[in-house]
This record gives C-alpha cells, sequence and structure tokens, in this order.
C-alpha cells in the first residue's frame, strides 16, 4: 500500500471566517457598528444591554445566544429592544455562536433603522473567543465578581477583543478583590485593550461606554 | 468545549481536500494548532474518531496534532521570548508593543491517503 501526502496549509476554520467576513462588510455597507459581546455566565452582559437600550432603545438591535431559554430575550424585548433568539441546544449544545448561525438569524429580521447591532453571545469565556462571528467590536465584560485572575486563565477572550468592560463595580466594597490587579491582569494579556470600569446598576461608566459606541470603536 | 466545533471543521476541510486529490481513502490528517487556542487534544481526538464514523474515505484516519508554543516579538527591541506564562509585555524592555509569532496556528498542514 503506497501512501501519498497532500500538502493542505488551509485555516481550519476559513468557513466560518468568510461568512464572518461577508457580514462585517454587509453590516458597515449598511452603517450598522456591530458588537460582539463574550464573558463568563452572570458577568452582566444583559443588564448592560438593558441599560444600553434606555440610550439607544429602537436604534439597536440584539442577537441573543444561549444554550437554553428565552430568558434574557423577554428581557430585552421589555426593554424596547429588537431582539432574536439563538438557542444551540438543550443537551450538548454548542457553548459559542459561528458565523453561520449569525447569517442565518439576519435572513429572518429587519435592520432597517437599526444603527447597532449587539450579540450577546453565550456566557462562556472559552470558546466564542475562538470564532470570529463578523463583529467591528469585540467586547468582553469581566465583572468584579469574578475575581482577578481570570484574563490570565482564559487569555484568547481576551487577546481576541478590542474592549474588556470591568463590570458590577459598585460591589466592589464587599470583594475581596483590587480593581488595579484586574486590569493589571487584563493588559498583560493584551497590551493594546482599552479597559473601562462600568457599574450598570448606578450608571457609572456608563457615559464611557456610550462615547465608544457612538464613536464606533473600531479596530 | 469548542473542539466539537473544531473537529467538525476539519473533517469538512479535508474531506474536500481528500475529493480533489484523487485518493482512495484517508489515512492520516496532520493539524498544527497554536497553544493559544485552548485546544486539549485528547478531546479533539475523541470528537475526530466520531465523527469519522461517518464520513467515506476517513474510517481509518487517525488525527495528528502539531502543538506550537506561544512566541512574542517585541516591535521596540526585538527580543523574542516563548510564554511560560501569561504575560504579553516584552520581558526585556517591558514594552506592550508586542506581537504574536506563534502560538495563533490553527490549520491542516496536510492528508495522507492511498491511491489503490
Amino acid at each position: 500500500m503506497k501512501l501519498k501526502e497532500i500538502k493542505v496549509m488551509q485555516n481550519i476554520l476559513n468557513v466560518n471566517d468568510q461568512i464572518a467576513e461577508t457580514i462585517r462588510t454587509d453590516m458597515k455597507s449598511k452603517g450598522i457598528f456591530y458588537i460582539n459581546l463574550m464573558s463568563s455566565p452572570g458577568s452582566g452582559k444583559t443588564k448592560l444591554l438593558e441599560m444600553t437600550a434606555e440610550r439607544l432603545g429602537k436604534n439597536m438591535f440584539v442577537i441573543e445566544g444561549d444554550i437554553q431559554t428565552t430568558l434574557d430575550a423577554e428581557r430585552l424585548a421589555k426593554a424596547g429592544v429588537g431582539v432574536y433568539q439563538i438557542n444551540t441546544g438543550p443537551f450538548g449544545g454548542d457553548c459559542h455562536l459561528e458565523a453561520s448561525w449569525i447569517l442565518s438569524a439576519l435572513k429572518e429580521v429587519s435592520l432597517d433603522n437599526i444603527s447597532y447591532l449587539f450579540v450577546e453571545n453565550i456566557g462562556n469565556l472559552v470558546c466564542p473567543a475562538e470564532f470570529d462571528v463578523g463583529s467591528h467590536l469585540n467586547a468582553v465584560v469581566l465583572s468584579v465578581t469574578e475575581g482577578e485572575d481570570k484574563p490570565l486563565k482564559y487569555p484568547l477572550a481576551f487577546r481576541n477583543s478590542q474592549l474588556c468592560v470591568i463590570s458590577k463595580t459598585d460591589l466592589l466594597p464587599y470583594l475581596d478583590v483590587n480593581i488595579d490587579r484586574i486590569k493589571t491582569n487584563i493588559l498583560k494579556v493584551n497590551p493594546q485593550i482599552k479597559v473601562i470600569n462600568l457599574s450598570a446598576e448606578t450608571g457609572v461608566g456608563m457615559q464611557e461606554w456610550f462615547e465608544i459606541l457612538i464613536n464606533k470603536f473600531e479596530v | 468545549m469548542h473542539e466539537g466545533a473544531i473537529a467538525q471543521s476539519l473533517l469538512n476541510l479535508a474531506n474536500l481536500n481528500f475529493h480533489r486529490s484523487g485518493l482512495k481513502k484517508i489515512t492520516r490528517v496532520k493539524v498544527v494548532i497554536g497553544k493559544l487556542h485552548n485546544v486539549i487534544d485528547e478531546v479533539l481526538v475523541m470528537h475526530f474518531d466520531l465523527l469519522k464514523r461517518d464520513m467515506n474515505g476517513f474510517r481509518e484516519a487517525i488525527l495528528e496534532i502539531e502543538k506550537k508554543e506561544v512566541v512574542i516579538k517585541c516591535m521596540q527591541c526585538g527580543v523574542e521570548k516563548t510564554l511560560n506564562e501569561v504575560d504579553f509585555t516584552c520581558s526585556s524592555c517591558e514594552s506592550t508593543s508586542t506581537e504574536v509569532t506563534s502560538g495563533n496556528e490553527l490549520h491542516i498542514e496536510c492528508i495522507e491517503g492511498t491511491e489503490d
């Protein structure tokens, strides 16, 4: 039996990346700024979007990713936001969104008069970072309750993001964590990332978040 | 658990190349994966072995994984270092202007098979 080796040298995720690039270009041509929010479960992504809706209202649309339930989508709908739910499946469902999921969702919704598209990725600090969903801005949300070491433990999410939102800062007085050490660890992983401190509960830091959105922070 | 999606994507890509190759069956798929990707080799192989069962030409294929260390190069002083801990600042001049020169790979290097 004679064996023959054939060189391939192709990116394993090239199909995903091509779809992502198509989405990115399409959103840009429509004048829509597209943000992919990634984080652990419970970091406050939905709360941040609820508070964002108070300012952007019907100018924003959210594609909500969860393995199961429509709970977050229901919260956002109550906040007056257009929302489309993706459930990847109750048992053994994917723990991240891929560009093809987003492309399918975009075929189902109207983005007329929308200036901001958010993907609230599935709560998981590992897998979502691997898959380009075609966004203009990847923002990783890290709550102070998660401790100081998470950027070091899960570096890819911070490497592949241009913005890090340190959330729930109103809880700092009750925690044995140092926000400067959190920031130092984030910058060790990605020295170029922009970091903002924010509490969606009290509103501290929301103005800086809105300025990033309004200025269409794009890298 | 992104290894499942990576296994599916790499088999789709390998299958595409298989059909263009004229090979009768695949015996080996070699991938190169940088350590930045947090891929657990055993989990990736497990998914590969499960998925290949349903693919003509791949049932005897093995997955070979070459892992790449994470290496950064300082854009200020030019020093290169292999990261043993997660700190992408330059250990020589402390510049934050560094680039990853290795460790971000995620590609199929080659497929191997028989022509008869």
